[in-house]
């Protein structure tokens, strides 16, 4: 078994009727994951939507994916909290110097074209404010 | 118009540099009223000089205007135009813009129209300007000079410190404009036009200033 600690960014979504129960205590209760949320809406009497980074080895994170999943909560590996619309992306760069944690960046020296890396995104939504293209858009 | 956070922690340049056509021909050698541009893929012409149009501004010894200098208005059939050039825009604090991809050919008619197309982004100078004062009220007062080389890296010196810098027009479209002309240009279909009335060199700003009400 692979004992190394790994940590990968998910998106969860409650139905309506899963919002009152404390997943993240299970997870780090139960599951022994470190969690690091980056951004949750969650309401009462609706839907859900939590962003998180979870560490822990290969088993524990595919054991706490598994006890989410019992609770009817869909589990999101990619696409996550923000989503970059190439369409509408000119790729100007006027977003790069607001992103703290450099997730959009120019990419190539030559073209000039923005990349964005959703795995760095820490969900803080400056882009979503900034682009004057509306390429930037939150899923929730 | 971007947005500027506190104690100089950014700032905000406009033009694709290298590839800006006012900026291959800075002394309006080959554009001028009447030639034809590529307008968001249409076939339009220039007009007229635009808005805020200044010909008769300072340059560096190659002719490259180191302030905001020549502008165009442009006209074209907007059903021949392509949606991904024709862009509404909105930026918090300023308001509504439109941002167009335009693309305008030029003809290399002797050496000199050549030597100054090679115009590269360490030859341009853009003025460092403070917009939370200087330029509000209209001191004229520049910080320095940076070339649109060191806007590239993402990085510029202000003050002996670091300022982010982020570029409010799209070189990645620019490129695709020039591309697409180019190929336009091969077939056969863009057709060129000699400019029939030239592009004023010697006009300047006008600051509007506040007078006193008369009683």
């Amino acid at each position: 078994m692979n004992e190394e600690t790994v940590t990968k960014k998910l998106m969860f979504y409650f139905p309506k009727c899963e919002c009152d129960k404390p997943i993240i205590y299970h997870l780090v209760k139960d599951h022994h994951l470190i969690v690091n949320v980056f951004r949750a809406k969650v309401t009462p009497e609706e839907e859900g939507y939590l962003v998180l980074d979870v560490t822990g080895t290969e088993k524990e994170i595919q054991d706490g994916i598994d006890f989410v999943k019992t609770f009817n909560v869909t589990v999101n590996y990619s696409g996550k909290g923000v989503i970059l619309d190439e369409e509408r992306c000119t790729h100007c760069g006027y977003c790069v110097p607001y992103c703290p944690p450099r997730a959009l960046k120019i990419e190539n020296g030559a073209t000039r074209k923005v990349a964005y890396n959703e795995s760095e995104c820490i969900e803080c939504l400056a882009c979503i404010r900034i682009c004057p293209f509306g390429a930037c858009t939150s899923a929730f | 118009m971007g947005r500027l956070e506190p104690h100089q922690k950014n700032g905000n340049y406009c033009s694709a540099g290298q590839l800006s056509p006012l900026l291959n021909d800075p002394y309006y050698e080959t554009i001028g009223i009447g030639t034809r541009v590529w307008l968001a893929g249409a076939h339009g012409h220039v007009y007229a000089e635009g808005t805020q149009h200044a010909g008769g501004v300072g340059r560096t010894p190659d002719g490259v205007p180191t302030v905001g200098s020549g502008t165009l208005a442009l006209t074209g059939d907007m059903k021949q135009m392509r949606k991904e050039f024709v862009r509404g825009v909105s930026f918090s604090g300023y308001g509504v813009s439109l941002a167009l991809g335009i693309g305008i050919p030029i003809p290399i008619l002797n050496e000199e129209v050549l030597r100054r197309t090679c115009v590269r982004d360490r030859d341009i100078l853009a003025p460092v300007v403070d917009y939370g004062s200087d330029y509000p009220q209209n001191t004229g007062n520049v910080i320095c000079h940076v070339n649109y080389e060191q806007l590239r890296t993402g990085q510029i010196q202000v003050h002996d410190e670091t300022v982010e810098v982020g570029s409010l027009s799209s070189y990645y479209k620019a490129l695709e404009v020039a591309n697409l002309l180019a190929d336009e240009i091969r077939r056969g279909d863009f057709r060129l036009a000699a400019p029939i009335a030239p592009l004023k060199k010697d006009t300047k700003m006008k600051p509007l200033l506040q007078r006193e009400p008369p009683r």
